[in-house]
């Protein structure tokens, strides 16, 4: 008995050796023969093929093959991050909830960007409503960060490669960030570097060419400057303030077209040359819309009644909101763009709102050293620009290639009891307004281009200058001919000859003076 | 795009300011279907708006057996009455460049006069002879709407497939482009008659699959100008812009952008400010989501 247990014994022992010896791991594949077994094992009575025996080695391979397969797939996701995913990131903070400790009730310039999508829906125009939520966040946002007095969503421009939300604002009194000194520091530099350059040894001829002095900047609070805008590409991206806009930059953008990239800081690359940057290109580009075409309900704005100056000064720039205006029928309203008024000052051909006198200007600078000269010759006073007043109506808007320049519709044609009016300015593709009883909202979503009727031809570059006067005295002329040189060369000997026969004849005379006189 | 979806697709597309108000989507739900069934179509397209002085027109475009040659175009001012547009002939096309200019008005009836002065003769029985070119602003609208299908009508790669016999029709199996592949340009086809293709190599042929690249690729267009951005608001989305600097000398062609708007939704819009149509700006796009595919365009 002792020795059967034993031989058992000793057999399991020598089959858990053997198993031990198959369960090893092969070198190369990492496989063992146990479980290789079992597998095919498990396939054969699964399966039951027939004939198992014969096609044994097939199933073999094949379960072999299946496990290299799964080995196969170890590579990983390579980690792709759309734009869109990065946008997600940056938008999630519009989302959060600042809970603050205090509940700020008091009047917010947050503008009500839900019912201007609401009625921006019914004449056709939009965003979608998710993008305008999301704007008004964005507006939210802005208003958060900056002591803001009035805020207003302006538009969206559209560019080649992104878009600009635009938000228009008003700083509350006397806490705006003065930016100016900084401006003049920077010339004051420039100055001072070209004073460094002309120490140079070998001074280089100097341009006596003077550029025409600049229109001056209008001041903040007035003109084209009058409010400050704010744009970002998407909303939940920050907020960039505009630079103010100069004349020269409103002048030359009348004179070119081109689209926005999307990029503040991308160059204009255009004849004339623009003046600055994208984000002034855009800037100067509001106020030429903003100034064509804001408009409101006749009767919404009143001009500013000032104490004691009246009829002095010819154009009055400032106007209020009527706190008597009763809203506008409808039919009345959008029968004819005479009911709607112009409430933003238009640009002169200057560049300016208000025209300045640049002549004066001038001579107050060159007083001292040119005194006399101005007394000779008074140089002829320019006729100051006049512009059409403010709370001009719409019907006087001058007329491109017979296109008129607004049309007027109204938002629904089936249910006119409660329907509005809103205009479509023709001039600047996609400015609208609509007005609603006492509400009405100004909006441009565009390309920021205005309509030109007609093909458009960029300025030519001027004539090129020339290096010298032509005259006579540098007029390349023919070489003379041999005949001619010794045509000349007899000429001048003959006369040579006369002279000399003439000296002679005078030297006889006068020795016979002399010796008459002797 | 399809008039059965464009209550939730025409959100997708609002991006560059223009949609519909609700008085006219519903309008259009309405009047589409009747249209279908009137014309016996197999299904309708709202294909956008052009926006008249006086009036705006809707247009619409109803689709036949063959999804690119067998389609008509309808106009309609309030989204209900609809009537069939002439078809834009070579002659008619040559005759509107001539003479329409500006603004649509919105009245189908206007009548653009141009006074043409043209050379009859050479050396010296040449002899000026003024032609009066007339065109109704009703051709007028058909040609416009009819280039701006034949130059800028844009599809994805895949979305169409040309059967043996040569009609083209949805591919029902088209999953949408994912946000890779949906960056590259030679991912997205003219949706007209393929005008390069026959110039083609057979090198270059011969990686074709003619079931799908019967059309010519938006990457063989001229000007190169094409510009990929990839952000649009609350989709994931790429807008491929093929439109240059305004060159104001060269009456350019329509051009086209593109826009991705998540991964499986296309569109496509186009802004010819500077052609010679004088249209300020199309808006044109594809939906290619899931299961079904369908484009849509507008124009403003």
């Amino acid at each position: 008995m002792e020795s059967s247990t034993e031989a058992r014994a000793d057999q399991m022992q020598q089959a858990a050796c053997f198993k031990a010896f198959l369960l090893k791991n092969s070198t190369k594949t990492n496989l063992n023969l146990y479980d290789h077994l079992v597998r095919v094992l498990a396939r054969v009575m699964d399966e039951r093929p027939e004939n198992a025996v014969d096609v044994i080695e097939d199933l073999s391979r094949e379960v072999k093959r299946n496990m290299l397969l799964e080995k196969q797939s170890t590579l990983r996701d390579a980690p792709s991050t759309t734009s869109s995913e990065l946008l997600a990131e940056q938008q999630r903070a519009l989302f959060n909830r600042w809970d603050r400790g205090e509940h700020e009730e008091m009047e917010t310039p947050l503008p009500n960007v839900t019912e201007l999508t609401f009625f921006l829906e019914q004449i056709g125009v939009g965003l979608g409503r998710e993008e305008m939520q999301r704007i008004l966040l964005a507006l939210k946002q802005l208003v958060d960060m900056q002591p803001l007095q009035r805020c207003r969503f302006w538009g969206k421009i559209l560019g080649i490669e992104g878009n600009y939300i635009v938000a228009e604002v008003e700083y509350r009194d006397g806490e705006e960030e003065e930016e100016e000194g900084v401006e003049e520091m920077h010339e004051d530099k420039e100055k001072e570097g070209e004073a460094g350059e002309e120490d140079e040894l070998d001074p280089l001829p100097k341009s006596n060419y003077k550029p025409p002095t600049p229109v001056p900047k209008e001041p903040r609070h007035s003109g084209t400057n009058k409010f400050t805008y704010f744009v970002c590409r998407e909303p939940g991206l920050p907020w960039v303030r505009l630079p103010d806009v100069t004349p020269a930059q409103i002048t030359v953008a009348r004179q070119i077209r081109k689209l926005f990239t999307g990029r503040l800081d991308a160059p204009i690359v255009s004849y004339p040359p623009f003046p600055g940057n994208e984000a002034n290109y855009l800037r100067a580009q509001i106020a030429r819309i903003s100034a064509g075409t804001q408009v409101s309900p006749m009767g919404f704005y009143v001009f500013k009644e000032e104490e004691g100056e009246e009829e002095e000064e010819g154009a009055r720039d400032s106007v209020e909101e009527n706190p008597d205006f009763e809203g506008i029928n409808v039919q009345e309203i959008a029968a004819s763009p005479s009911a709607w008024v112009h409430h933003i000052q238009h640009i002169l051909v200057q560049g300016r709102c208000v025209w300045v006198n640049l002549a004066e200007k001038t001579e107050n600078l060159q007083e001292e050293d040119a005194e006399e000269e101005e007394k000779e010759e008074e140089p002829d006073e320019p006729e100051p620009e006049v512009g059409p007043p403010l709370l001009t109506p719409l019907s006087e808007d001058a007329e491109v290639n017979n296109t008129p320049p607004w049309s007027t519709r109204i938002s629904s044609n089936l249910i006119s009891q409660y329907a509005f009016a809103f205009v479509r300015s023709n001039l600047w593709p996609g400015a609208y307004a609509y007005a609603c009883g006492k509400k009405f909202e100004n909006i441009y979503i565009g390309w920021g281009l205005k309509f030109l009727g007609e093909d458009f031809t960029p300025a030519l570059p001027p004539p090129p200058q020339p290096e010298y006067p032509s005259g006579p005295e540098i007029t390349e002329a023919l070489d003379p001919t041999l005949q001619e040189e010794e045509a000349l060369k007899e000429a001048q000997e003959e006369q040579q000859a006369a002279l000399e026969d003439n000296y002679a004849m005078d030297a006889e005379e006068e020795e016979e003076e002399e010796e008459e006189e002797n | 795009m399809d008039s059965s979806t464009l209550m939730y697709s025409l959100d997708l597309v609002c991006g560059n300011g223009l949609t519909l108000s609700t008085e006219q989507k519903a309008a259009l739900h309405t009047s589409l279907l009747i249209l279908k069934r009137n014309y016996k179509f197999n299904r309708v397209l709202f294909w956008g708006k052009i926006l008249g002085i006086k009036k705006d027109y809707f247009i619409a475009q109803g689709v036949g057996e063959d999804e690119m040659r067998d389609r008509k175009c309808l106009y309609s001012f309030n989204c209900m009455d609809w009537h069939l547009l002439p078809l834009a002939t070579e002659a008619l096309t040559a005759e509107v460049a001539v003479a329409a200019r500006g603004r649509f008005m919105g009245e189908p009836s206007h009548e653009y006069q141009h006074t043409v002065i043209r050379h009859q003769g050479e050396g010296d029985n040449a002899v000026e002879e003024e032609v009066m070119v007339k065109v109704s602003e009703e051709k007028r609208l058909a040609v416009t709407v009819f280039t701006i299908n034949n130059e800028v009508a844009v599809v994805p790669r895949g979305a169409y497939i040309k059967s043996p016999n040569g009609i083209v029709q949805t591919n029902r199996s088209f999953e949408g482009l994912n946000p890779t592949e949906a960056g590259k340009l030679n991912n997205y086809l003219h949706f007209s008659e393929p005008k390069n293709l026959k110039k083609k190599s057979i090198l270059e042929l011969a990686d074709l699959n003619p079931s799908i690249d019967f059309l010519d690729p938006l990457i063989d267009d001229i000007p190169k100008e094409i510009k990929i951005h990839q952000t649009r608001l609350c989709f994931s989305s790429l807008h491929l812009y093929s439109f240059g600097e305004p060159v104001p000398a060269v009456p350019s062609a329509f051009c086209s952008c593109l826009t991705e708007v998540e991964p499986d939704v296309v569109f496509c819009c186009c802004n010819p400010s500077t052609s010679r149509f004088n249209v300020l700006c199309i808006l044109r796009c594809f939906f290619a989501h899931h299961n079904y595919t369908e484009w849509s365009s507008e124009l403003l």
